[in-house]
């Protein structure tokens, strides 16, 4: 079927519905049954995204309230000159602590949680496309970060701040484990947000409600949107910032080491290339929930969604050009920050639509009713026009001179994420609590909780941005007497406890008030998005066409002919849990996709990859053996699965019928694929701007006197091999057989492509083996192209063999090929970057 | 009526002026850096470059925006919802892209 | 590393030398070559408003400027927040709709960072503090951990820079080991200094005065007590100033100060630290050649004094947690005594 042939059968499928006919006997039972949750222990199994969201939401508000507690201790450090509460080695790590986790382990993981509880129940979708996937992201996030938490108890945390710059994070100034824990914490957190954008990306623009057009898209849908694409594009280069820092660390391969050709500034770069966007990265899914509460508040639309929209999207794109306002101090030529201080500013336009969006749609409201999420909503606004406001002094470069890693900035940064993310996520906990829980939360506490956040708010860090002016830097243990800082650190002190007693109120009525249970509290607020229809475990019953943005407004009617099964697959078609994918902006169904159950698998995958790093991390090597081989073998037996199969159409209403199975560009999968690869590019891209940047650091020594370049004949015979191994696999993919056909051409060039491929890296390393990576950064960067490619090749392996295992028991055919596809994709995505890698070394061979 | 759903002109239209701010921005960023690395500072050379460089941006930012409705998907409300966000996003994208040649002119 | 265990989580409270010291520390200031007052520092104002040169004049304004003006819009927004909120119907009917969040959220902060970039831009291109004034002063300035080493042109010293009033100075800042930041807030903004780089700032002090200075880039361990002084001389005094630190350390005076100068050298203190005609010539700790016309010890921390001499070498580490000196506590008191003796006629 075309496009357009879709695009016909959808519409007139839309004309007969909502069908009043009664539903069949047993359907309802069925559906029931398939998507039942599990009960006793094997409620760890879940993978029904409600639950999974709400774990997540809440193991993220566990380390909102850890991180607090962290913030608290501080404050007590700091409430009086000489303070001796704290040691200074113990608040080091503390004050690294309470930054890493409220921004790795709570803000991002707590707005992907978000995503997760939100988006499916907004779309009317029966679950998220890969929704062992975000329960696999949830359970390494969550035992990674308890287990990174512990290290402050054995003394052991990460001190060098959560920017961890070297050379003091590096191995010659912080010999001990302490700053490995940190990349630990942080390795989980990338699997996580990277699994996390996947499920996102995919899910929001393929498996909406039929007919949900993107401009019908709950606003929230478009800052998830961006805010994967962030990850996607932000993400990569804190990846490979760790990976060096590590490599450093444990090989003293040199990249951020002066002495020897690498530079400390690289990582600032790499860091803050990620960092920055990644304060978007938390704003951008907050403003998205503002969006979906404010109109409910105001009862009417959201004034000027396209420009809340545009915002959305202006700021993804501004937000990668400001990395370097962090570093206005390093020494870097006043023409390159000026670069940087013209896109802060740029950045502050989306910001101020926004702003005034949110209050357009107030204005537009005939009676506002001042309830907890309007409360916290107002109270939002409010403390980020602050934060952004000083946020445009701070990209000021010569104000920034001044402003820069003092207590401003420290104001600065809590107007903004409080404002911006805080305040907004408490709005949200009220507003959709009833959605899951059979209580909503009270309203009365709920005030008093927001008052006396609001105000302990303001009185900690309003008075800081006089105490950077006094000259206070950020990160002291103490301050002496003659500095005159007791009075003003007196006051933010008292205002965090009052802070903290306003969130304790909160914490508090959500331990006695949230329970799982039939039926929910339900639509208190009024909300009119497709959330608020009937749920059951299979989420709405129906899924019914949507034409305006607050459907349930509309058309109260909805709600009853979903739970009805009026509308679109209201049953189970296939037996197994399943929904519809459709196109990226119509949302014209596709075809149906099979979603995988509850399983132990991505649970012993987690566990797997848990256990990995940190037996890596304590230098465990035979232990994170066998914890490799258990993430290994379960992620295998979770991919096993997963595939759904072809069969004949279904009917999924109104006369409509598609496929079981599409290969091929539209199919989610090979979607998910094209993410990895960008996000593989990424990481990639990121590697050839530290080239240059390391070469630019000392130009005509690259390769420097003394060292030789890898061998021209290795990088010939190498990129051959490379691009013969592509070509075995793409002649695999084309000789897939048809079921019961034979199989030798196929396992041939499969086979074949394998050997190649394990034959292009050996003559690689074989060209650069005079080599030395640890002597010079030029060595390191040379290296770490093949560490590059040998990571990708690794997994090619796993794949490949997973593939060949599933080809073998007949898993796999011309038509049942998309593990074959995806395939293909990563492999020459690997091949083109092996090639570029040696076009970069060879081309800078022959300059010198 | 074509759905158009399957094509990525669409975005590219809605996408195309900020990736072009993004590419000019590192156009910028390296003319001068490039420079800097060579002869120790930012002279007239890149500045001019740059210059240069930010009119063309600027012309085929313009196009984008003033062209909106040819790459719009074609049917339903979408339509008019897609050409707005494009303009809008384009005439943005113009200022930032003004803005980051500025330093070039004034540091 | 420490654990709950032995008790260092919260690290429990003998008041540790520093704070006594605080508390009860007086300056010596007892005749001989140029001495600070030490104590005339600004205590609690906001140093960045309180601008003493040229290089953070600029800046000033901009604050109260950027602090007034960010002011007035939060006011704007709170205004139109309130009408949309409070205001009478017939007004709201009217402001809401997309025009208003284009004219206010769109149109009003471009012409305003436009103002503000160009203004920015401007600004740092006229203070365009890399590069050398005519006539300036070049001192030497590397991050320790966790102190200072200034080095003129013929002598060397420690956490305390000399400048002259009324002539640029051009301070070259960098560090060969973790990354710090120089900020002398009344001066000018901060500058870091990264292995590798070579990074240049200009100050200059129009008047006479002692200057409050920090680290300002985290740098481990005691990063908060890493703290300096500025002393800006009239041309006269500095130029007696230069030329007392020009001459070799002073030669021991009375029978205790010349015990004192022995057991420097037994105890092995010049092999870390140099007195300029004897044969200490450590290079590993500050230069201690003129010691005692310093205003302060252990990095702009304590008042200098022979007292706090004697603590600081018996107690550094209780001080100063995790410096690189050396503490010396069961050393015979008196022993010490006599170094800071001695030190205290190193002027």
């Amino acid at each position: 079927m075309t496009a357009e042939e879709r695009f016909e059968a959808f519409e007139k499928a839309k004309a007969n519905l909502p069908d009043r006919a009664p539903r069949p006997e047993g359907e309802l039972e069925l559906l029931e049954k398939v998507w039942a949750k599990p009960r006793g222990w094997r409620v760890l199994t879940v993978v029904n995204n409600d639950y999974v969201g709400s774990w997540y939401v809440g193991a993220a508000l566990l380390f909102f309230v850890l991180a607090g507690i962290l913030a608290l201790l501080i404050r007590l450090q700091l409430a009086m000159p000489l303070n001796e509460f704290m040691g200074q080695e113990t608040y080091n790590q503390v004050f690294t602590m309470h930054g890493t986790i409220m921004m790795f382990l709570f803000a991002v993981p707590a707005v992907e949680a978000a995503g997760v509880l939100l988006l499916p129940q907004m779309f009317a979708a029966r679950d998220l496309p890969f929704p062992r996937l975000s329960a696999f992201a949830f359970w390494a996030y969550l035992i990674g970060g308890l287990v990174f938490f512990t290290s402050l108890f054995w003394g052991v945390a990460p001190d060098g701040g959560w920017f961890m710059y070297p050379p003091h994070t590096s191995y010659v100034f912080s010999p001990d484990s302490n700053q490995d824990w940190w990349l630990l914490g942080i390795g989980f957190i990338e699997i996580s947000a990277i699994a996390g954008a996947i499920e996102i990306v995919v899910g929001t623009l393929k498996t909406r409600s039929p007919g949900m057009t993107l401009d019908k898209l709950p606003v929230f849908g478009w800052a998830m949107l961006v805010f994967a694409a962030m990850i996607i594009v932000g993400f990569p280069a804190v990846i490979l910032s760790t990976i060096l820092l590590e490599l450093e660390r444990a090989f003293h391969w040199p990249f951020f080491i002066a002495g020897q050709g690498g530079d400390p500034l690289l990582w600032q770069h790499l860091f803050w290339f990620f960092g920055h966007p990644e304060v978007y990265i938390i704003f951008l899914p907050a403003a998205g929930l503002m969006s979906m509460i404010i109109p409910v508040v105001a009862r009417t639309s959201l004034v000027g969604y396209r420009l809340v929209v545009f915002a959305l999207i202006a700021t993804g794109f501004i937000a990668f050009g400001v990395w370097a306002h962090h570093m206005f101090a390093t020494g870097i030529p006043d023409i390159s920050v000026s670069f940087f201080s013209a896109a802060s500013m740029a950045v502050s336009i989306p910001a101020g639509v926004q702003v005034f969006a949110w209050i357009g749609t107030l204005m537009a409201a005939k009676k506002i009713e001042f309830n907890v999420p309007a409360l916290f909503s107002i109270g939002a606004i409010v403390i980020f026009v602050i934060g952004g406001l000083t946020g445009v002094m701070v990209a000021m470069v010569p104000f920034d001179w001044q402003a820069h890693d003092s207590y401003f900035v420290v104001a600065h940064l809590h107007y903004v994420l409080i404002g911006g993310m805080v305040f907004p996520l408490f709005a949200a906990i009220y507003y959709w609590t009833p959605m899951v829980s059979v209580n909503a939360l009270s309203e009365k506490r709920g005030k008093w909780a927001f008052w006396l956040m609001f105000a302990g708010m303001n009185l900690t860090f309003m008075i800081m941005h006089w105490t950077g002016m006094m000259g206070m830097p950020r990160r002291v243990y103490t301050y002496l007497p003659e500095q005159g800082l007791g009075t003003v650190n007196l006051i933010a002190t008292v205002g965090a406890f009052v802070f903290a007693a306003g969130i304790a109120i909160v914490m508090l009525d959500l331990i006695q008030k949230f329970r799982f249970g039939e039926p929910p509290a339900g639509n208190v607020y009024g909300g009119g998005t497709l959330e608020w229809l009937p749920q059951g475990d299979y989420a709405a019953r129906s899924m019914p066409v949507v034409d305006s943005l607050e459907p349930l407004w509309d058309h109260p009617e909805l709600a009853e002919e979903s739970d009805k099964g009026q509308w679109f697959l209201p049953d189970s078609p296939t037996g197994r849990r399943e929904t519809i994918v459709t196109s990226p902006v119509y949302a014209v169904p596709q075809y149906m996709v099979t979603i995988p159950g509850p399983s132990e698998w991505h649970l012993f995958a987690a566990i797997g990859t848990a256990g990995f790093f940190l037996a890596l991390t304590v230098k465990l090597l035979s232990l994170a053996a066998v914890f490799a081989i258990l993430a290994v073998y379960s992620v295998w037996r979770w991919m096993w699965e997963l595939e759904g199969e072809p069969g004949p159409d279904i009917a999924i209403g109104g006369g409509m019928k598609i496929p079981r199975y599409v290969s091929g560009p539209m199919n989610h999968g090979v979607w998910a694929a094209w993410v990895l690869v960008t996000v593989l590019g990424m990481i990639f891209a990121c590697s050839i701007f530290a080239w240059f940047f390391l070469w630019g650091r000392q130009p005509g020594f690259w390769p420097p006197a003394g060292l030789l370049p890898p061998t021209t004949d290795g990088l010939l015979a190498s990129g051959a091999l490379y691009l013969a191994s592509g070509f075995a696999v793409w002649r695999a993919t084309a000789s897939l057989p048809a079921k019961g056909e034979s199989a030798v051409r196929y396992a041939l060039w499969q086979g074949g492509a394998l050997v190649l491929l394990a034959a292009a890296f050996a003559v690689e390393l074989i060209s650069r083996w005079h080599i030395s990576p640890s002597a010079n950064a030029y060595g390191a960067m040379v290296y770490l192209y093949s560490f590059l490619n040998g990571e990708v090749i690794a997994m090619l392996a796993i794949y490949a063999a997973f593939n060949i295992a599933a080809f073998w028991k007949g898993r796999m055919d011309r038509e049942r090929r998309v593990g074959q596809e995806c395939l293909q994709i990563l492999w020459l995505f690997l091949v083109a970057q092996a090639l570029i890698g040696f076009v970069i070394v060879g081309g800078f061979k022959v300059l010198a | 009526m074509r759905a158009q759903d399957d094509k990525l002109t669409p975005w590219v239209a809605m996408l195309g002026p900020p990736t072009l701010w993004f590419v000019h921005f590192g156009f910028v960023y390296a003319s001068a850096s490039l420079e800097m690395v060579f002869t120790e500072r930012a002279t007239l050379l890149s500045r001019l470059v740059i210059a240069g460089g930010t009119l063309l941006f600027l012309a085929v930012i313009g196009w984008l925006g003033w062209k909106a409705p040819r790459f719009a998907p074609v049917a339903g409300k979408v339509r008019e919802f897609w050409i707005g966000v494009t303009r809008i996003t384009a005439a943005v994208s113009a200022i930032a892209v003004v803005y980051q040649a500025m330093p070039a002119l004034l540091v | 590393m420490c654990s709950f265990r032995d008790g260092r989580w919260f690290e429990p409270g003998t008041e540790s030398a520093a704070r006594r010291f605080a508390r009860d520390g007086k300056a010596g200031n007892d005749g001989g070559a140029y001495h600070f007052e030490s104590g005339e520092l600004k205590r609690g104002a906001a140093l960045v408003l309180e601008a003493a040169g040229p290089e953070a004049a600029p800046v000033s304004v901009l604050s109260v400027a950027l602090f007034v003006g960010g002011g007035l819009v939060l006011l704007v927004v709170l205004v139109w927040l309130g009408i949309a909120l409070f205001g009478p119907q017939r007004w709201r009917e009217r402001f809401s709709g997309e025009r208003p969040i284009l004219g206010l959220g769109l149109a009003f902060p471009v012409v305003v960072l436009t103002g503000l970039l160009v203004i920015g831009l401007a600004m740092t291109a006229s203070l365009s503090s890399s590069e050398a004034k005519p006539g300036a002063l070049p001192i030497r300035i590397e991050g320790e951990q966790w102190w200072w080493r200034v080095s003129y042109p013929g002598f060397e010293t420690a956490n305390e820079i000399v400048i002259p009033t009324g002539r640029p100075v051009q301070l070259q800042l960098v560090s060969d080991n973790v990354i710090h930041s120089f900020w002398v807030p009344q001066l000018s903004g901060k500058r870091d200094m990264i292995p590798g780089h070579d990074n240049r700032l200009n100050i200059q002090a129009d008047r006479p005065g002692t200057y409050f200075g920090i680290c300002a880039e985290y740098c481990g361990g005691p990063h908060a007590l890493m703290q300096m002084r500025v002393h800006a001389l009239a041309p006269a005094d500095y130029a007696r100033w230069e030329a007392g630190q020009r001459r070799r350390a002073a030669v021991p005076g009375g029978p205790e100060a010349r015990e004192g100068a022995e057991l420097f050298l037994t105890i092995g203190c010049g092999k870390c630290h140099t007195v300029r005609g004897t044969p200490a010539n450590g290079h590993e700790g500050p230069d201690l050649t003129h010691i005692a016309s310093r205003s302060t010890l252990a990095s702009g921390i304590m008042p200098m004094g022979r007292d706090e001499l004697t603590r600081w070498t018996r107690r550094a580490q209780d001080i100063k947690p995790n410096n690189l000196m050396p503490e010396y506590p069961y050393a015979p008191v008196r022993e010490i005594d006599a170094i800071s003796a001695y030190l205290m006629e190193l002027e």
